[in-house]
């Protein structure tokens, strides 16, 4: 068992080295370097080689990664070419706002789609699982931006219950955010539920043919039972990895409609960040999605070897 | 489960003439399209108190409808087109959802066939069981030790330990046993078993069947078991019913009905099984006579098989060894080892064994489909095809992947269903560039019409699809067929007819067949030399009369003590044998001595001596050939209880 979680730690640190590593290639091969960003079109050759030189981007590309990856190791994600702050404390701030948003999201959406897809499997070609597959099948073709100018305009224009956009800084506290957090969570809900829905009904569906839930149901147990005890844990495991995709790709992609929101999370900072060619920050900021990723599905794991008594207990020679 | 606890159940049950079973005119159909398809007709049949009713029948014929429409179930879409079933005085189709959950509480329960998928698999055992234990509800210390003595009713190995485990953990005759404890557990006044003992090997089944006549006697449960083997159906029923397309076409008490059958469908099913006791492929059914209402039977025989004259060697395995493990485990060894045999041209050899006994992972090994640890693996003839085969598949040269193909045991799986059977033929055949090959010739060769070539796997029937499966693999012209349980998936009725096209291939195409099955009645039917596998090693290899001879290996003689047959004095077979096979082969010595009843401590370490009976008739045993003729099922029952 051991063995087992510090093999897929083990694969997880190394998923996240390779992909730092395919960032910071990706962005050294960007036209034009940091030192003209900073100083803009009209500086002097001799300026940008000064300038250069103090950004130390006459190094080989290995040892500026090395000494980029020391840094980061201690903390020190280096400091924006905008502002001139350190990337660390303004992606931290951006990523607290980004994980209230998300952890919203996560525990409504989840929540909400597990059980949806749960009622849609069980009632299988009847009018609730119709119903729910044909909203989860408009959710995921609809895109998020359209599900949030949609939201906005019933839940605060013509129904004025929420803010259409944030209004608070980046440094704004949670109070302050709070009750603007509903409307892009709900439009980020839209998305997320419909991949899980789909996915839990399907496997629900595919449970419920299988041999050991019609035993159940012959056995005369009772219908609650056979729902939880002898589906729910078998129809869970698929959906875990799906669960797991989906919330990496809220933490990582909120990015469209933070945007829409003016919400001041990681998604928004990253489009500014682009916007400005922070290379610290946007370093920073795809290396975090990329530990997200990874995180999650291996989160994703952790669950499966606690549903899965297969995996718990492998069948060893005697 | 005290006999008491029967009566007093029974004297609450107001179970009227003592029937616990009628059915009357009951027919079940399902729709498909507009269309009504139906599977059951004007089924009428009784069972008493304490009855065993067998339900025999082919792939089709509607006895597993049957069995579950005696627990009030039916398969989504079909539904009760006329007449009633009632068991215990219940009506099952007029129950409400309520008063069927109590119904399947209280008076039926079912084993089903696979244990296996049956149990839920996130669940512990005695969960499982606990749920089934309704009257103790809410007392989790009674009803643990009632499971508890469940599984040691079922005789299953440290009963206390198995209740925190999960299915998975169990060997499939012990998730059998399992399966049977839970339906015992609700106490049912009727007990419907679903092919009960198909998956299992041969001994196991032994023990199973042992089990369940011993419990059905001290519990008094009327019983339906619905199966195709008519050996077991003889052993255990008292009553019978044989199904052919949704009808009973005879019905009556077991050994009437099976020792004289009337309906040339019944004459047929009893022709066409091949037994141990008769060497040769048994007549394959007719249909259409059975439907002009004619007796085929007189007229066929059973067609006797003549090994080929001449040795001229295909294949030679030399000193096979198979390691899965990854680092040493003391007192375990390999999993296949030092497994020599030879088979020639036109021959048809038996490689037979339970599960577990390594079969398959040699078969493998010869297709290249497994690494090999040691010996040699060598193809002889075939225009200038011979040679040593390399380890794997990839490391040999096209010739050399043509000389040797493949027939599987689901041929409903082996065959791509989108391709029509004109597809998979030519793919060999061009592959291989084979010469004077045409699809039209390989479907002759396996007797299908040529215009079978335009048909998707979907439109075939099971035989059918066996029958393309061969065509497939004879089609590349080789001289060496694995054929892998080639025939355990199909029908008695159509058995017969692929055991007959492969003696024919044999002898016309001068093919070398290595034939893997668990099945003996097969074996004895089609193979003109036999190797007997016990957890990945030679134990005996003779031709296949000297097998079924008196001189045996105490594991051979244990596997046919174990065949259960039709007309055979059961109640004289051996009983409470000990079925489990040890999970890893022993590092020393010999591989059956854990199990053997002529074991003595040389064979603990020291790995047995070949005995030659004969120039072809070679068994590995350290016990002398006056010890090994005829060891008799007593010797066998007095060493070996659980």
């Amino acid at each position: 068992m051991l063995t087992f979680f510090a093999k897929r730690i083990g694969w997880s640190v190394f998923t996240v080295l390779l992909a730092t590593v395919l960032v910071f290639s990706a962005i050294q091969s960007l036209p034009g370097d940091a030192a003209s960003q900073i100083l803009g079109q009209n500086a002097t050759p001799s300026a940008v080689a000064t300038m250069r030189q103090q950004l130390g981007l006459d190094d080989p590309p290995v040892s500026r990664f090395v000494s980029w990856l020391g840094n980061a190791l201690q903390g020190n994600f280096g400091n924006s070419l905008v502002s001139g702050g350190s990337v660390g404390a303004e992606v931290g701030s951006a990523l607290i706002n980004t994980s209230l948003l998300a952890g919203i999201t996560i525990v409504i959406g989840v929540l909400l789609s597990l059980v949806l897809g749960l009622v849609a499997g069980l009632t299988r070609d009847r009018w609730p699982d119709i119903s729910i597959s044909t909203l989860a099948l408009v959710g995921m073709s609809v895109p998020e931006f359209v599900v949030a100018t949609v939201l906005v305009l019933l839940f605060s224009i013509y129904i004025p219950l929420f803010p259409a956009v944030v209004i608070a800084g980046q440094n704004a506290s949670v109070a302050e955010i709070l009750p603007s957090v509903w409307l892009p969570a709900g439009a980020l809900i839209c998305v997320l539920a419909a991949y899980i829905i789909r996915m839990m009904r399907t496997s629900v569906i595919d449970v419920m043919d299988s041999e050991f839930v019609r035993t159940a149901i012959l056995k005369g147990n009772s219908t609650p039972r056979i729902v939880f005890k002898h589906i729910l844990p078998s129809a869970m495991l698929p959906t875990l990895n799906v669960i797991a995709m989906n919330v990496a790709w809220l933490v990582g992609g909120v990015v469209v409609v933070e945007s829409i929101f003016n919400y001041p999370g990681i998604g928004t900072l990253m489009i500014r960040s682009v916007q400005t060619r922070d290379l610290p920050a946007i370093l920073l900021i795809t290396v975090m999605s990329a530990l997200t990723y990874v995180v999650c599905n291996l989160l994703a794991d952790f669950a499966a070897f606690l549903l899965n008594p297969r995996l718990r207990y492998p069948r060893s020679a005697k | 489960m005290t006999p008491e606890t029967i009566t007093s159940n029974a004297g609450r049950r107001a179970v009227k003439d003592g029937d616990v079973v009628q059915l009357r005119n009951l027919g079940i159909s399902y729709r498909t399209g507009k269309r009504e398809v139906a599977v059951l007709k004007g089924i009428t049949l009784t069972l008493g108190k304490g009855r065993i009713l067998g339900l025999v029948g082919e792939s089709g014929s509607g006895k597993s409808t049957l069995a579950t429409a005696l627990l009030g179930s039916l398969r989504t879409g079909s539904f009760v087109s006329t007449g009633t079933a009632s068991v215990s005085g219940q009506d099952v189709f007029a129950l409400g959802s309520k008063e069927l959950r109590r119904f399947r509480i209280s008076e039926v329960a079912m084993v089903p066939q696979n244990a296996g998928s049956a149990l839920t698999p996130t669940m512990k055992i005695h969960e499982q069981i606990a749920e089934a234990l309704h009257s103790l509800k809410g007392n989790r210390a009674a009803q643990r030790s009632r499971a508890e003595e469940l599984l040691r009713l079922v005789r299953l190995p440290n009963p206390a330990q198995a209740l925190e485990r999960y299915p998975h953990q169990f060997s499939g005759g012990q998730q059998q046993r399992i399966g049977i404890a839970v339906a015992l557990a609700a106490n049912p006044t009727l007990l419907v078993l679903d092919e009960p003992t198909t998956g299992l090997d041969v001994v196991t089944q032994a023990a199973i069947l042992d089990l369940l006549s011993e419990l059905q006697g001290s519990l008094g449960m009327s019983m339906v078991m619905v199966s195709h083997d008519l050996g077991v159906i003889d052993k255990m029923c008292t009553d019978v019913a044989v199904l052919r397309r949704g009808e009973i076409v005879e019905a009556g008490a077991t050994r009437e009905v099976l020792a004289n059958p009337k309906h040339p469908y019944t004459r047929g099913l009893v022709a066409s099984v091949p037994r141990i006791d008769v060497p040769g492929i048994p007549p394959s059914m007719v249909q259409d006579a059975i439907d002009a209402g004619e007796d085929w039977v007189q007229h066929q025989d059973v067609y006797r098989r003549t090994a080929p004259q001449g040795a001229v060697p295909v294949l030679s395995v030399e000193s096979l060894s198979i390691d899965y493990r990854r680092k040493h485990i003391p007192g375990t060894g390999a999993t296949v080892q030092d497994v020599s045999f030879t088979v020639n041209a036109g021959e048809v050899v038996a490689l037979v064994g339970e599960s577990g006994s390594g079969k398959s992972s040699i078969a493998n090994a010869i297709a290249g489909l497994q690494k090999t640890g040691g010996g040699r693996i060598a193809l002889a003839g075939g225009g200038g095809a011979g040679g040593e085969l390399a380890k794997t598949v990839s490391g040999r040269p096209k010739n050399l992947r043509q000389a040797i193909q493949l027939i599987f045991q689901n041929a409903d799986t082996s065959l791509n269903p989108r391709q029509t059977v004109q597809t998979a033929i030519q793919r060999p055949i061009n592959l291989f560039s084979v010469k004077n090959a045409s699809v039209q010739q390989a479907l002759a060769d396996v007797d299908l019409p040529a215009s079978y070539a335009r048909r998707l796997p979907g439109q075939l029937s099971g035989g059918q699809r066996q029958r393309v499966g061969i065509a497939r693999a004879v089609a590349a012209a080789p001289s060496l067929v694995l054929a892998d349980e080639v025939v355990s998936a199909l029908d008695v009725s159509v058995q017969s007819s692929i055991l007959r096209l492969m003696d024919e291939l044999s002898r016309e195409k001068s093919l070398g067949f290595l034939f893997i099955t668990h099945d003996l009645a097969v074996v004895r039917a089609i193979a003109d030399r036999v190797v007997v596998l016990y957890l990945g090693r030679v134990v005996e290899e003779g031709t296949v009369e000297e097998i079924f001879a008196s001189i045996s290996h105490p594991y051979t003689r244990l596997l046919l003590d174990s065949v259960i047959e039709l007309g055979d004095d059961h109640d004289a077979k051996l009983k409470a044998v000990k079925d489990e096979i040890p999970a890893a082969p022993p590092e020393l010595g010999c591989p059956f001595a854990s199990r053997c009843p002529l074991v003595r401590d040389v064979c603990h370490t020291v790995a047995p001596p070949t005995i030659a009976v004969s120039a072809s008739h070679n068994i590995k045993c350290h016990a002398d050939v006056a010890e090994l003729t005829g060891v008799s099922a007593e010797a066998l029952e007095g060493t070996r209880t659980c």
